[in-house]
């Protein structure tokens, strides 16, 4: 028969049938089951392996609290491990299976640990695995990695999107059981701009589960009433299926709305969005959840908390079994026994800590009053139960209560320590609330339904006046205040059994007692010592339990005792939502530059500069490695002319009656008196004097500025020049704006570069060497009048410009340059080319400007101006940075020209050995130079410009290279500068 | 006459996009210009600009439109404005340069920023993906500017009205924008599909 458990009632719609897999066996079950109610209502009790014993278990709560129903779910790569059956949604489709076992469920190998427990007590690794030490990595490293953990990672990439988002409110209220609903729409009708969120899909909490009357109406009616209220109004947003994790500074809180973990197929959407809520207050209307009593094999399949239990029957019209008995120390374990009868389920016995009178007369049920549980028995689930009196009960589910705990979890995030409260023997939030928090209903420990209402209610009205909103008229709503008296009974002193305290870490009664007997008595200490409340539960159910226990053998109250603190995420969080869409690719944006497509269509090689895409080479048919490609590059650029797109270069445009002025106080070199018309190499330094940048910067006008940047610093310099004009000197009549992506902009170097440009330059400009000579800069027209900026500047060494334009007309620019220089054979060029180039010039670059080198270290410190104040002037003279032994750049090369040299090697005189107090410097740049036929390097090392033609080593630890170098001038090609002044 | 003549291209070509009830739209045929004003001179910038372009100076983080709709002055930060207008971009420094003539700095930046334009009932919801900024319109009135970074890129958001938004992001990263606002579309509006 299918279903044979499943009962009349419920929340649930037995006209969709819904088929689902576990371990491969089909079942069915309907709309508005979870797999767990889905999995009871077929008898399937056993659901899965303990961690350390591997003792058959099966489903203990209803609720995102679950220790014990951990499944994997789905298949392949979107297989999830430790997933909580208890908060999955059935679909058509799903697929479950168990874990943690070795060979089938029913028959797990490693259950043997069961029977070696006398030597698995907490904490046995810690003294087990002690010799041989050979042993350590070897051979119990890999055991205890295979035998730790629960569920099984696909081991392939998640193949499902996540998102993030923002929100923002004036009030957050988090759960939308009876405090929560009253709360929101108490709120929601005030006008407030309310975000409700709650982790299930229906809104109502424990109002769904429970048969309470509000106002007149059926609890889960009268949610559902509200729910309809609420989402018609306008200012109110609503988060079914969403968690709030954490609670972070300035009223920041983080809540996971799973989209799809409901649907078969996500069907292209985000399964997860991690919103980030900005919310000027909150109401934590978290509820409790219940605990259990420890007592003899209290963790057989069957062995339920009775809230949940009646919750299955209520709530999803599922029997948990055919005979069931209560365990209870207080009245709300009544309530089960009275729900699951009036459903027709037989009730065996009703247990009752308490020796008091029966609260209610339940047909057919033993009366065990002052009695407790003290051993349960059943291969693989519960069979019958063993009362203190000696007395056998036959029931194949025990529904027990040890009273309820508030959640307060969520109070403490920010440190806050929660207080015990002897009359309903939980811990409630402290004073200590994060900011703009306040807390209402069972999560304050208000634990009847009518003083529910009322609280999240008055709890509204008090928020709601704080943040200036009108209270709308009306009343809280209503409902009769069930019994809730409790009894602080934790654990059978009796029971000789091990009796479980923390279901998913096995721990026992017993390993909390050998912790505090072996010193670990601080709550803290407890936790890690014997892994109580870890994993995916975070000791909702057993926490307090445990803490309770050990309060018991230190002889303390659980007050004084105390417990651990609480942090984020509340409930497990998928990496990939913290993740969102930084991932792959697209972890960060991708920059390309205006020629990109000219450059992808010519077949270009790409590297990665900071978030840039550069064209790095441009490989031709029967180039078979890169340096082919490379040194033809060279060549072309040295022997008649090549293009490079240098648009990813900085360029801040800087203005104001006060801007040459600036300009002389960030550049350690002379600005004030450049000429209108021509541009100049800068060295901008940090206030220690180190080198920041350099590069060069042009004037348009006497008021007017434009600075280039390294491409990797083009924030960095924009962001220090904005400090010094906004904090430096404000009083300084200066203007930054970035025109990084205004302009287009290419170099155009080599010996025919000017016969090129004199072709697209409008002839009503003169370019020729004596109008527009070295270092040269003014805006003109091209092409017919389109607007252009062009300045005579080289990296290369070479006769070069670079050529800029809007942005708009990159593409179009790049293949006119290459359709007007055809005759001239012109050659489109990458960094690698740049780079080969640069350092053949002695040009430092990115490997020379690394952040520790000053402009001395450099060759440039007599630019460092003397006659003027600039940022890092001062303090660049101080004596240790001016050592006579100090570094300098020099250039260097092989005494074996068939060497090749290798960037990072460091210098070692012949003679020494390669340690490092021998070390003299290091190789920061190396290429092959096309021109000299061999491998050449740039730079530093000790006293580098008196010992010119001496030869060192220079030697490379990590490629085991050793090459014997001449020190040289790190001006490699054309050292008196002829061919940039053509 | 030059042999050659350049051709301008849009950072996206023209894009439009349409996904349910919303659409994203490059609009190429605004020019976009900095003005700053000089230190000391804002009134007489605010003064320059009053009478050559009908605009009122307004706070950083709000716009004035001017009458006819053409021109828009967004308050960007303190003594910097950006002035869209419906015009060629090529003719945006020599616009600039007339109108402000000396009462303030200005830099072309029609090249610098992709201008797109999210329109739709569902706007701000997909908009809420991306930025942190509250878009409220208690918040966030008609006409509000602010500057922000959406998914680590840098965006000038500019509401029009509660179902119109206008967003500039650089150029160079555009590509990667327009993935992730897409992203933030597509997630409305599958999850308007499937409430």
């Amino acid at each position: 028969m299918s279903q044979p458990y499943r009962i009349n009632g419920g929340l649930i719609d037995r006209e969709k049938v819904l088929s689902f897999t576990f371990n491969k066996q089909p079942f069915e079950g309907y709309q508005g089951d979870t797999l767990a109610s889905a999995l009871l209502a077929n008898g399937q009790r056993l659901v899965g392996r303990s961690f350390k014993y591997h003792r058959p278990r099966g489903i203990f709560t209803a609720g995102s609290e679950e220790p014990n129903a951990l499944v994997e779910l789905r298949d392949g790569a979107y297989r999830e491990a430790n997933t909580r059956a208890t908060t999955v949604e059935l679909f058509d489709g799903l697929a479950a299976h168990s874990q943690n076992h070795r060979g089938p469920l029913s028959f797990d190998l490693m259950a043997v640990n069961d029977f070696l427990h006398p030597f698995l007590g907490a904490g046995f690794y810690y003294k087990t695995f002690m010799w041989p030490a050979s042993f350590w990595e070897k051979v119990y490293e890999p055991i205890i990695r295979r035998s730790a953990g629960l569920g099984r990672l696909s081991g392939e990439a998640d193949p499902d999107t996540y998102e993030k988002g923002f929100r923002h409110c004036d009030l957050l209220i988090i759960g939308g059981g009876p405090a929560g609903l009253a709360a929101a729409r108490f709120a929601g009708r005030s006008g407030a701009r309310v975000i409700l969120v709650d982790e299930e899909r229906l809104l109502g909490g424990r109002l769904n589960a429970e048969t309470y009357a509000v106002d007149g109406e059926a609890g889960a009616a009268w949610a559902a009433d509200c729910a309809d209220e609420l989402h018609a109004l306008d200012n109110v947003e609503i988060l079914t299926r969403a968690t709030v994790a954490g609670v972070f500074d300035h009223g920041v809180y983080s809540v996971v709305e799973r989209n799809t973990d409901h649907l078969p197929d996500a069907g292209g959407r985000a399964r997860q969005t991690l919103w980030r809520v900005y919310a000027k207050s909150a109401i934590l209307c978290a509820g409790a959840a219940e605990r259990p009593i420890a007592f003899g094999n209290n963790d057989r399949p069957g062995v339920m908390l009775a809230g949940a239990v009646r919750a299955f029957a209520n709530r999803w019209a599922v029997a948990p079994g055919r005979r069931v008995a209560v365990f209870t120390n207080n009245d709300d374990g009544w309530r089960c026994a009275e729900d699951l009868s009036a459903h027709g389920v037989e009730i065996t016995a009703v247990i009752d800590s308490r020796d008091i009178a029966p609260l209610a007369r339940i047909p057919g049920a033993l009366m065990a009053m002052g009695e407790r549980v003290v051993d349960t028995r059943g291969r693989k689930g519960v069979h019958t139960i063993t009362l203190s009196n000696g007395g056998v009960i036959p029931a194949d589910c025990l529904a027990v209560s040890g009273g309820w705990s508030p959640n307060v979890h969520l109070t403490c995030h920010h440190r806050g320590r929660p207080q015990w409260r002897e009359d309903i023997a939980a811990f409630v939030p402290g004073q200590d609330l994060p900011p703009g928090m306040r807390v209402a209903g069972a999560a304050k420990g208000v634990m009847r339904l009518g003083d529910v209402l009322a609280d999240g209610y008055c709890t509204a009205m008090e928020t709601i006046e704080t943040l200036g909103f009108t209270p709308p008229p009306g009343e809280a709503p209503r409902a009769d205040n069930e019994s809730a008296a409790v009894s602080a009974f934790w654990h059978v002193a009796e029971s000789r059994a091990r009796c479980w305290v923390d279901l998913q870490n096995d721990v026992t009664v017993k390993d909390i007692t050998l912790a505090e007997r072996e010193g670990f008595r601080s709550v803290e200490h407890l936790k890690r010592y014997t892994t109580l409340g870890m994993a995916t539960d975070q000791g909702k159910t057993g926490n307090v339990l445990g803490l309770a226990v050990l309060a018991e053998s230190q002889g303390k109250s659980i007050a004084e005792t105390g417990v651990t603190i609480f942090r984020p995420p509340y409930t497990p969080v998928p990496i990939g939502a913290f993740a969102g869409k930084s991932r792959g690719k697209e972890f960060r944006p991708t920059r390309v530059t205006p020629s990109h497509q000219w450059a992808e269509e010519q077949g270009a090689v790409f590297v990665e500069v900071g978030m840039w895409l550069r064209a790095q080479y441009f490989p031709r048919a029967g180039e078979t490695h890169w340096r082919q490609s490379v040194d033809r590059e060279v060549r072309s650029v040295r022997g008649s002319v090549g293009v490079c797109d240098v648009t990813t270069l900085g360029k801040i445009d800087i203005q104001g009656r006060d801007a040459a002025a600036f300009l002389n106080r960030v550049y350690c070199n002379a600005f004030a008196k450049l000429p209108v018309g021509k541009a100049r190499y800068g060295v901008m330094l940090r206030e220690d004097g180190v080198v920041m940048d350099d590069g060069t910067t042009a004037r348009l006008s006497k008021t007017h500025f434009v600075m280039t940047t390294t491409t990797a610093n083009a924030v960095s310099v924009f962001r220090h020049m904005e400090f010094c004009r906004q904090c430096l000197w404000p009083s300084m009549d200066v203007h930054l704006i970035s025109a990084t992506e205004q302009w287009a902009q290419f170099a155009v170097a080599g010996p025919n570069a000017r016969k090129l440009l004199q072709k697209v330059v409008d002839p009503a400009f003169d370019i020729s060497n004596d109008s527009f000579p070295y270092m040269a800069c003014g805006e003109m027209t091209i092409c017919g009048g389109t607007p252009a900026r062009l300045f005579r500047i080289s990296f290369s060494g070479e006769l070069a410009y670079e050529i800029a334009v809007p942005g708009r007309f990159g593409e179009s620019l790049v293949r006119i340059l290459m359709e007007a220089g055809a005759e001239f054979n012109v050659t489109p060029y990458g960094t690698e080319a740049v780079g080969v180039m640069r350092t053949e010039k002695g040009h430092a670059a990115g490997p020379e400007l690394n952040g520790q080198t000053t402009a001395r270290d450099l060759g440039l410190g007599r630019m460092v101006s003397k006659k003027k104040d600039s940022i890092g002037s001062l303090l660049s003279e101080r004596e240790a940075l001016n050592r006579e032994d100090g570094f300098i750049l020099m250039g260097f090369r092989p005494i074996n020209r068939e060497n090749k040299l290798s960037a990072g090697a460091h210098f070692i005189a012949k003679t020494a050995p390669a340690t490092l107090e021998h070390d003299e410097g290091w190789l920061s740049s190396v290429a092959y130079s096309p021109e000299l036929g061999h491998s050449i390097g740039l730079g530093f090392i000790a006293r580098g410009a008196e010992r010119i033609g001496e030869t060192v080593l220079a030697v490379d630890l990590v490629r085991n290279q050793e090459i014997e170098v001449e020190i040289v001038p790190p001006v490699f090609v054309d050292p008196e500068g002829e061919r940039l002044r053509v | 006459m030059s042999d050659y003549q350049l051709t301008a291209r849009a950072p996206l070509g023209g894009l439009s996009i349409e996904l349910g009830a919303l659409s994203l739209t490059e609009i190429d045929a605004y020019a976009l210009g900095s003005i700053a004003a000089p230190r000391g001179e804002r009134t007489r910038l605010a003064d320059r600009l009053g009478v050559a372009l009908g605009l009122a100076m307004p706070a950083v983080g709000a716009s004035s439109l001017s009458q006819d709709g053409s021109l828009r002055l967004l308050g960007l930060q303190q003594d910097q404005y950006f002035l869209m207008f419906k015009a060629d971009p090529g003719a945006a420094i020599s616009f600039l340069t007339e109108k402000v003539g000396d009462a303030g700095y200005v830099t072309d930046q029609s090249d610098s920023w992709a201008k797109l334009c999210l329109k739709g009932h569902l706007a701000r919801q997909a908009l809420s993906r991306l930025c942190m900024i509250d878009l409220h319109p208690k918040q966030f009135a008609d006409g509000a500017v602010a500057r922000t970074v959406m998914e680590h890129i840098g965006v000038i958001l500019l509401k029009e009205t509660d179902d119109s938004f206008v967003l500039f992001t650089p150029r160079s990263s555009v590509r990667s924008f327009v993935k992730v606002i897409e992203d933030g579309m597509r997630s409305c509006s599958n999850q308007q599909e499937s409430a």
